[in-house]
């Protein structure tokens, strides 16, 4: 007790005292301040679908009546298909990444579908109620796997076709034996069949019909699913067995190129004879070495699909670190693929290495400037991912956007960490007007190693975009658009042709945040067409000047400094140090005292 | 090379930095790396040493631990700044984990100090010599980032505050020194280097605050120089120096108006950043574990969930409520070793553990399968063993009282709906509403205990052997005494004990539980959390008893004997992959009674144990029949 008491006269003494090292946590109205009025944000967000929460349609599944319940979490792919035969904007489809047990809805994974259209008076995305074909109705469609192609799992990346919208879905998280799977029911799986326990698959594939598989072999594929009956269609065995994540159908609706989350991560790239049929074609992987880059894959042998990294790596496939999300710019017609790394990749493929494999150039690139002997060095670390470009013409594969902070770089020390990109993940396009932006995903393979700001911080993945205009773009000409909350990775990114709404998914968000963000949700964001623009263009003056965008919900600054944020009543309510924009987005609407290190003022008007 | 470039890069901006009279946060900065550099050195000259050797001897044990102190001398601010990455490569627990966020599982093998003291122990080498090898590896790739840290005054006071946590429940407990034999200097290195830094702020502190903190850190010392391992008197040294501590740099913190990070950053954090003492209520943060935290009036909520918690309503037949098996006048828990099951039909699979504090697992269910209370609930009231029901069922009742119906509008007056998730708000609410550091143990830590000189000496000679010799909190953390670990309390740990089907030590039979493994999670699928169970709290043992997941000991004198030679090796049915050392504990009858006593004075369960008075009535005459509490 007297110690309290000793210590309280102690604060007394300091508080009194000039030697403080922060903000004084009351704000000193006598100083005079200018006002600048922040207007409000010319985004529009909603929330569309939340998961855990949003009752989905059934069908009869194991033996189980038809009817609905309670949507599967962990959303990651988005796909849009337009309807074309009516106003309404079209039909969204949004996978489930895990693996459950389920009576009702089916095991593993999954997906959901529901058709949106816009509200003509304010822009913003209606759900539309739907009739589908077989009697069920409602909003949200859980889509039937289980009697149409035996089940589903781990549905992470997907297709949308840059033709027609047709949507498949990847089934990731590769399967060994079947003690990994959720399904309990682990006869075999006969293809054009199903199983002997009652599990249908009547679309068959052609020239596998009638071949029996293992049922942990028929996961791990490519799927279609039509997003308007919300059913599946058959799984992509011509393909190959991959621990699948994106893909790209391009708009000769013949070309599709896949990518696999895995270390070693294999490029795939399929040609249909026909256009629009994809069970026959050619089936190709990426071969760096080879002069013509593509080496074809016999996709007429099941056990070659069933097998197929070991068969392509045998024959000198081009080994990456998690391929993940495979995007179609329209404005360049190149293909752009997400690689997001993972920390020591050595152990993970210098096994594939010696069967065969070869490391993508990039690779040998980076071990270099580590000082590492090469990619399969124990020491050979890839902890921030990149983006890379193929080029469709020369099938040439280069580092188009290197993540970061790639410390000593081309990041400049003040503006660390404000500046990263850690894991890309989800890739996208937006063509605003006549700028088309690529929309980039952020994963967290983890905290460490400058991932996220150095000590506590609570971990948050945020979304950006990138003018395409921008030759040799760096980090530093991201823009930061959105942040999911607090633990949640985004996912699935996803604009609507008209350039004003970008889709997203918060998947496995903590349970501490605020409902419905507890949940996995998807997200719109409405307005890009509004007049949304890059960063300010910022004078440079030693007096403190603001500049609010409105579309970012942020306010520039035209310096690095410390920043105090002071309520009306001249409470502190928020400290930032050493940074160049003030996020406005969490600020109710009201007025604001800001306060820089330095000493100078502004009052800020939140509209 | 290389290296040496890079460290003489480093030591040019030191150099610079002692030129003029610089703020504290910078001269921490240039104190911090100069000290990791000698760390890297450290290891560099063990390595050196390695490489003219071929098996263990004293130069090496002695190199390494030179090494290890070098690590506790930077410690709190490295393991604060990054703990991820230290926890990967540092200074992790010597034990396999899965690889987080990878496409599948894969499982990494542990590196750092910690397994490579085991190796030295062991007498392996090679083993050592591979592991220090990868470690100076890491810290050359790690050094040059540290010059780029924006290291502000806000993040070196939450690192000393963490480094106190870390004293306490990590450091003086030997948790991260297998070989316990440098653990005393070690923890001797880490409060000097509090000390040591807190000097940078010497220009702001009062003459007192000087004083008060000079006395304070040297009274810690006097419980450490020159003591044992097993002789630390590790509660007296919590009480007097470090809890205090804890609470002291706070106030400097606010008096030297250095913003707390809570006005920094907008989400919840598991330790409450405001508490001043470890062994007070207000230590953890139920907010951040907690699913629903923010929706509803948070009184009515809790009030609502209280009901609920005592209505079998709950249950398909109407008879079994939480309370049936979470009965309030034992702390939450049955007294029988496996619960009884649906219709008493048998028994489940486990036993019953308390609800108090649970709200800060986050694993829960002795398989840790749900990680927050409001997805715990979902797995009971859809098992068919347990409420075997669903919450269409469940909302169909509770829809015939029009009293519940008010009470739902009042307690989310937004969504005013009796539906799956308000009801498992309110239970959380609830649940969430059950936590409490108040018991004699931590009243003690204050002054506040009502126990005699006697008993709390013997207290104290029990937490003593609870902290040190029997090394019960290396799993059993302070201060929840369960697996939730320190110093940032965000995860829950489980162990691999090799617990017997049947008390009977002549024929001893594992028990064919296999727990985490089996618990449904793709990523818990790896061999070695075979037979893996969560660690319970110890908090409120005296009246929680069956012991262990079934219930296989009926007193605390059971668990502490099977402890004592061992546990599961020591019965010899310890599976691959058991986390207990093999030695036995060698505790004496009186060590055994007082550390007894000591988890006795853990009891708070008190205040809790109230029954609502009567259960909404139902416009269905049946369903009136309901019993407060469950029928059984």
């Amino acid at each position: 007790m007297k110690r309290i008491l000793f210590f309280l006269g102690c604060i007394g003494f300091a508080a009194s005292s000039s030697a403080q090292l922060g903000f004084n946590p009351h704000f000193d109205f006598t100083i005079e301040s200018d006002t600048v009025i922040v207007p409000t944000s010319i985004i529009q967000k909603q929330v569309l679908f939340i998961g855990g929460v949003h009752e989905v349609q059934t069908t009869d599944t194991y033996g189980n009546a038809a009817g609905a319940f309670v949507a599967k979490q962990w959303h990651d792919f988005i796909g849009f298909t337009a309807d074309d035969a009516s106003s309404d904007l079209g039909w969204i489809s949004v996978n489930h990444e895990m693996i459950v047990a389920d009576d009702n809805i089916g095991d593993g994974g999954g997906m959901t579908v529901f058709k949106i259209a816009r509200d003509a008076a304010t822009d913003t995305i209606v759900i539309v109620e739907q009739t589908l074909s077989d009697g069920r109705t409602g909003e949200f469609f859980n889509v039937d796997f289980v009697n149409t192609v035996g089940e589903t799992g781990m549905n992470c990346g997907g297709i949308q076709s840059e033709a027609d919208g047709r949507i498949w879905t990847a089934e990731e998280w590769f399967r060994s034996d079947n003690s990994s799977i959720a399904d309990r029911d682990i006869s075999d799986f006969t293809i054009g069949t199903g199983t002997a326990d009652g599990q249908l698959a009547p679309n068959g594939f052609p020239g596998f019909d009638g071949e029996v598989i293992a049922k942990y072999q028929n996961y791990n594929y490519m799927v279609e699913i039509d997003p308007k009956e919300a059913v599946a269609v058959r799984k992509q065995y011509n393909w190959g067995r991959q621990p699948f994540e994106g893909g790209v159908v391009m708009p000769d609706n013949q070309t599709v190129y896949l990518g696999a989350d895995a270390t070693p991560g294999i490029l795939t790239k399929f040609v249909a004879t026909t256009p629009g049929d994809f069970t026959v074609g050619t089936t190709y992987f990426y071969a760096e070495d080879v002069a013509e880059k593509w080496v074809e894959i016999d996709n007429s042998s099941l056990v070659t699909m069933l097998n197929y990294a070991d068969s392509a790596i045998a024959h000198g496939a081009t080994m990456f670190n998690r391929l993940e999300w495979v995007a179609y710019n329209e404005a360049d017609g190149n293909v752009y693929l997400t690689e997001t790394g993972r920390d020591n990749p050595a152990s993970r493929w210098n096994d594939e290495l010696a069967d065969g494999g070869k490391f993508a150039r990039h690779h040998f690139a980076r071990a270099d400037e580590q000082f590492r002997t090469g990619p399969d060095d124990a020491d050979y670390v890839d902890y921030y991912g990149r983006i890379l470009k193929l080029d469709v013409t020369t099938s040439e594969i280069s580092v188009y956007l290197e993540g970061g902070p790639n410390y000593g770089g081309d990041v400049h020390e003040d503006d660390y960490p404000a500046t990263h990109l850690s894991n890309p993940d989800g890739l996208g396009f937006i063509t605003i007007g006549d700028v088309t932006y690529m929309l980039i995903c952020e994963d967290l393979n983890g905290t460490s190693n400058g991932r996220m700001p150095m000590g506590y911080s609570n971990r948050t993945c945020e979304m950006f975009m990138l003018d395409t205009r921008i030759q040799e773009p760096t980090l530093e000409d991201l823009i930061r658009i959105a942040q999911v909350p607090i633990g949640a990775e985004i996912t699935g990114v996803r604009a609507t042709p008209d350039g004003k709404t970008i889709m997203f998914n918060s998947q496995h968000p903590d349970a501490a945040n605020p409902y419905p963000y507890n949940n996995s949700c998807t997200i719109a964001l409405t307005g890009f067409d509004k007049g949304f623009a890059n960063t300010p263009e910022i004078e440079a003056s030693e007096e403190l000047v603001l500049y609010p965008n409105p579309a970012a919900d942020f306010v520039y600054m035209n310096k690095t400094t410390d920043v105090a944020i002071y309520n009306a009543a001249g409470e502190l309510i928020k400290v930032l140090r050493e940074v160049d924009k003030i996020n406005v987005s969490t600020l109710d609407a009201g007025t604001y005292f800001i306060q820089t290190g330095e000493g100078e003022t502004k009052t800020l008007i939140k509209q | 090379m290389r290296t040496i470039l890079l460290l003489f890069l480093l030591s040019a901006v030191t150099v610079f930095g002692k030129d003029s009279k610089q703020l504290p946060k910078v001269e921490v900065k240039n104190s911090f790396i100069e000290s990791y550099n000698d760390l890297h050195l450290s290891l560099k000259d063990l390595n050196e040493i390695n490489s003219s050797k071929s098996e263990v001897d004293q130069e090496i044990i002695n190199a390494f631990f030179e090494a290890r102190i070098a690590f506790k001398k930077i410690e709190f601010l490295l393991s604060y700044l990054d703990n991820e990455f230290i926890n990967d490569h540092v200074n992790g627990a010597p034990l396999l984990k899965t690889e987080r966020k990878a496409p599948g599982l894969v499982i990494i093998s542990p590196s750092g100090f910690q397994i490579a003291e085991e190796k030295l122990f062991e007498g392996d080498f090679t083993g050592f010599s591979e592991l220090t090898n990868k470690l100076e590896a890491k810290l050359s790739i790690f050094g040059p980032k540290l010059q780029y840290v924006k290291l502000g005054d806000r993040m070196i006071f939450e690192a000393f505050r963490e480094g106190v946590i870390r004293i306490i429940s990590l450091g003086i407990t030997g948790f991260d020194t297998p070989s316990a034999e440098n653990t005393v200097s070690e923890a001797i290195t880490s409060l000097n280097t509090l000390e040591a830094y807190l000097h940078f702020y010497d220009d702001y502190l009062s003459e007192e605050h000087k004083i008060y903190f000079k006395n304070k850190f040297e009274e810690g010392r006097g419980y450490l120089v020159g003591v044992s391992f097993d002789d630390v008197n590790r509660y007296q040294l919590i009480k007097n120096v470090l809890n205090p501590l804890y609470g002291d740099f706070l106030e400097i913190q606010d008096s030297l108006f250095i913003e707390q990070r809570d006005i920094v950053f907008s989400g919840e954090f598991p330790v409450n950043y405001k508490a001043t003492s470890l062994f007070k209520t207000d230590f953890l943060n139920p907010g951040y574990f907690s699913r629903y935290n923010n929706s509803g009036d948070a009184e009515k909520r809790k009030e609502l969930g209280k009901l609920l918690f005592f209505d079998p309503i709950l249950s398909k037949n109407n008879e079994r409520a939480c309370a049936s098996c979470h009965d309030p006048s034992r702390a939450f828990t049955d007294a029988q070793t496996t619960s009884l099951a649906f219709n008493g039909e048998g028994n489940i699979d486990r036993n019953s553990p308390t609800v108090i504090n649970a709200v800060f697992n986050t694993k829960l269910f002795w398989d840790g399968r749900a990680t927050t209370l409001e997805e715990q609930v979902e797995h009971v009231v859809h098992n068919d063993r347990e409420f075997n029901t669903d919450f269409f069922e469940i909302i169909d009742k509770m829809s015939t009282s029009q009293e519940y119906k008010k009470l739902f509008d009042e307690a989310y007056p937004r969504i005013k709906k009796i539906n799956s998730y308000t009801i498992i708000a309110s239970l959380s609410a609830y649940v969430k509403s059950l936590v409490s550091f108040d018991s004699e143990f931590d009243k003690s830590m204050h002054n506040e205990s009502s126990l005699t000189a006697s008993e709390l000496k013997r207290m104290e000679n029990g937490f003593n052997i609870f902290a040190g010799k029997a090394a019960c909190a290396t799993c059993h953390f302070v201060p929840t005494f369960g697996g939730n670990v320190p110093p940032r309390y965000n995860d829950t740990e489980t162990e691999v004990l090799g617990i017997p089907e049947v008390n009977d030590q002549a024929n001893a039979m594992l028990d064919g539980d296999e727990g985490r493994y089996d618990n449904g999670r793709p990523k818990d699928r790896a061999n070695f959390y075979k037979h893996s169970f969560k660690t319970p709290t110890v908090r409120n043992i005296e009246v929680t008893g069956p012991y262990m997941h079934n219930g296989v000991f009926t007193t605390l004198e059971e668990v502490v004997d099977y402890y004592d030679v061992g546990g599961g090796h020591g019965w010899g049915i310890a599976p691959e992959n058991t986390t207990l050392p093999e030695d036995s504990l060698n505790l004496t009858k009186t060590e055994k009674e007082d550390l007894i006593f000591f988890m006795r004075q853990l009891s708070d369960f008190e205040s809790f144990n109230k029954k609502p008075e009567t259960l909404p009535t139902s416009s269905i005459a049946g369903l009136n029949q309901r019993v407060i509490g469950g029928l059984y």
